[in-house]
């Protein structure tokens, strides 16, 4: 056992936001430890994997799977890391690895609405933030000016400043589809921390149509560039360590924090201030795990809140073949979508929702389709080139209510290092299903204007992950219903905070991620204005 | 990095978690040169989408001979309907399929034997075998796949033998490129394909 680490401000859990936290802390002089339960892969390892995999629409595939940091997998086979309870499957994939979960992802950055922090004042519906927008737009520039962030200025989150960077050329595919949508539906460029200019000593974007799983060229922002910002700012970054226990004294202060490496030594780190990233469900789990006499529920869990208020989009899509080329797979993945559904009256009725149009390449599933059903020779090689061609991919992403029964709670499962594994218990209700009505009709309408054929829903009463994993660590005024206050601090451990989605106490229309990395400034900012103080 | 593997070993009989750690440890990858040295092929070739240990998995095997692999890329002219296939890919996917299908090459005797004597089946908008060729047709559909997705086997079987030399990223060349390869400056996907 070692018990000779230790920090002024100890964080675990090396993904964007505990990253970002701890670069600004480090910065401004403190003595920073971070913890990261996932080993250290290089950007260009991993393209190698993507290119060698089988399954290359598995984003998760190039991802290195350890057993003493376990993570979900689906493909080829689920691994049941997750157990499920409830009614919906809560398929969440997230990376255990220094730069956490957005080394795959499409870089989308965007902010909430206003409405989204006073849901309940203004609809009557959910819950509302013990925060306001205005309280976050600078917080949101600053996060917006680390990624580089271009977009749609005029989609709804009013803005004080410019994005710092201007959009991404749109595709061919893009600009058919937003001449052809109009007026009934306005298609707007992503808000997405890609380069459109040689920005942060990376490249402009060149088109690979590989954000998802992993950007070859590193054109768009993600965490394993924010983790290395902080490694380069002085913050001592341990990989391979698993946080599994948090100690207390008897006021229930933190003291230290516990982990394993993978060799199953336990190390023990002091700190002054604890900070937990370590995404909205492994931060549960380490909560849930940290019992005793005094707490014995768990850290932070007096009033059993932890884990409960599990939200992610619960998404519907829709393919269909367009009746002209527009052809995936040019530019970047994931460029527009549509907004105008993502705020209004219609909210106290059924759910918002954003519709995201997919630019990704279609050749490899047209081209699975087409095998399936026995095409071959020229034949099979003409159809190739009609569907890859015309076949558009649309998802939306729906708000979800916070319901405190979806959770996540400890298995009896328990990993090789002993740990338990998450249980997760998810139910789309009510609310969602007519906002999956409302989204089902659009798609329609959507396929009609563009001569859609070849038209196919995703199974009515399902619902897939987007994996915006929100609510678990919901911040609130009220300790009774919240785990956090407005600044992400534990209501009843006076030196520990949580940053990341996890806090978010609703999940919106749009991703998440720069709302929690704009959280995670202004977490910093608190720690820093305290303890500069003290 | 040092690391105690085997402790998994030990876990695997008190904990459900371990079995799925031995198939995520099938999933190791292995190097790419390694690979190809025993394969003797150039291509990119996975299992599970990582690299598997090939020794093991060929010890069983019958080896394509020259006659072997001259039915396998005939078979494989007549479902594309490419009279020019490249050598070294045709090598690699014959001997992935080997390695994931069993008695792959009696199944591709008969499955030449079938199309020689069958020629109205390749006439067809589809692939249609008789009830009673089902398996053939299953290898012929699998053999396509491998040309066109690059892709052989299945679940923790499957191998990646090629990826940018796929028939179907050729079909399309003159418009896309393959994910994660460059368009060129920024924009230049802008204009008309």
């Amino acid at each position: 056992m070692n018990n000779n680490l230790s920090a002024d401000v100890v964080v675990i859990g090396a993904g964007v936001s505990g990253s970002l936290l701890a670069t600004r802390l480090a910065k401004a002089g403190k003595s920073v430890l971070l913890l990261e339960s996932g080993p250290k892969v290089s950007r260009d390892a991993l393209v190698e994997r993507f290119r060698a995999s089988a399954f290359k629409s598995d984003f998760m595939s190039p991802y290195p799977f350890s057993e003493m940091a376990p993570q979900p997998r689906y493909t080829p086979e689920p691994n049941g890391y997750l157990q499920q309870t409830g009614p919906h499957a809560f398929n969440a994939q997230y990376i255990r690895m220094f730069g956490g979960t957005s080394w795959h992802w499409a870089a989308q950055l965007w902010r909430y609405v206003p409405n989204d922090f006073r849901q309940h004042s203004q609809y009557g519906i959910g819950k509302d933030w013990p925060i306001a927008y205005d309280d976050l737009e600078d917080y949101y520039y600053q996060a917006e000016v680390i990624a580089g962030v271009g977009g749609a200025p005029d989609n709804g989150s009013p803005r004080a400043k410019p994005f710092p960077m201007d959009a991404v050329p749109a595709s061919w595919l893009q600009q058919r589809v937003t001449d052809r949508l109009a007026p009934d539906f306005t298609v707007l460029d992503d808000c997405t921390g890609r380069n459109s200019r040689s920005f942060d000593g990376r490249p402009a974007c060149c088109g690979n149509n590989n954000c998802m799983p992993v950007c070859p060229i590193d054109a768009q922002y993600h965490g394993g560039l924010a983790a290395a910002q902080a490694e380069a700012s002085g913050v001592n970054i341990i990989t391979e360590a698993v946080a599994y226990k948090l100690e207390h004294d008897i006021q229930g202060n933190i003291v230290a924090v516990w982990y394993y490496d993978w060799n199953k030594v336990s190390h023990r780190v002091t700190g002054k201030t604890f900070v937990l990233s370590a995404n909205a469900i492994e931060t549960p789990k380490l909560l849930l795990m940290s019992v005793s006499d005094k707490f014995p529920q768990g850290i932070a869990n007096a009033r059993d809140n932890v884990g409960r208020n599990l939200c992610d989009h619960p998404a519907i899509g829709v393919t269909f073949d367009v009746d002209e080329p527009i052809w995936p797979g040019r530019g970047p993945v994931s460029p527009c979508s549509i907004g105008q559904f993502r705020d209004g009256e219609f909210r106290k009725e059924h759910a918002p929702f954003r519709i995201d149009i997919s630019n990704a390449s279609q050749v490899a599933s047209v081209t699975k389709e087409l095998l399936q059903q026995g095409y071959f020779g020229k034949k099979l090689e003409e159809q190739i080139q009609f569907r890859a061609a015309r076949r558009l991919s649309i998802k939306n992403a729906m708000e979800q209510l916070p319901d405190p029964n979806n959770r996540v709670t400890l298995s009896s499962k328990k990993d090789p290092l002993g740990l338990p594994t998450p249980e997760l218990y998810w139910s789309v209700g009510e609310y969602e299903q007519r906002g999956a009505k409302v989204t089902r009709d659009n798609y329609d309408a959507i396929a009609a204007k563009l001569g859609a054929t070849n038209i196919k829903h995703s199974k009515e009463g399902e619902f897939s992950n987007r994996q915006h994993i929100t609510g678990t660590l919901s911040m609130g005024l009220d300790p009774a219903s919240s785990v956090t206050d407005a600044f992400g601090r534990a209501h009843d451990h006076e030196n520990l905070f949580m940053v990341g989605t996890g806090v978010m106490p609703t999940v919106g229309t749009c991703n998440v991620t720069l709302t929690a990395m704009a959280l995670a400034l202004r977490t910093a900012d608190k720690i820093l204005e305290e303890t500069q103080h003290a | 990095m040092k690391r105690k593997h085997s402790r998994s070993k030990d876990l695997t009989a008190e904990n459900p978690f371990a079995v799925i750690d031995k198939k995520e440890k099938n999933m190791k990858q292995y190097s790419r040169r390694g690979v190809l040295k025993v394969i003797g092929l150039v291509g990119l070739t996975s299992m599970a989408g990582k690299m598997i240990p090939l020794p093991r998995a060929n010890a069983a095997m019958v080896e394509p001979n020259a006659a072997l692999l001259a039915n396998f890329i005939q078979v494989s002219r007549q479902l594309t309907l490419h009279e020019t296939l490249d050598n070294t890919v045709s090598e690699a996917l014959c001997h992935a399929l080997n390695m994931t299908q069993e008695r792959f090459f009696e199944g591709l005797t008969q499955l030449k034997t079938l199309l020689d004597a069958n020629p109205d089946w390749l006439e067809q908008p589809v692939l249609r075998f008789p009830e009673a060729h089902v398996d053939a047709e299953t290898l012929a559909k699998n053999i396509l796949g491998g040309w066109y997705n690059g892709v052989v086997g299945k679940g923790y079987k499957a191998i990646c033998v090629t990826y940018i030399n796929t028939l179907a990223n050729k079909a399309v060349s003159d418009k896309l490129v393959p994910p994660s390869f460059s368009y060129g400056p920024c924009g230049s996907w802008a204009k008309q394909p």
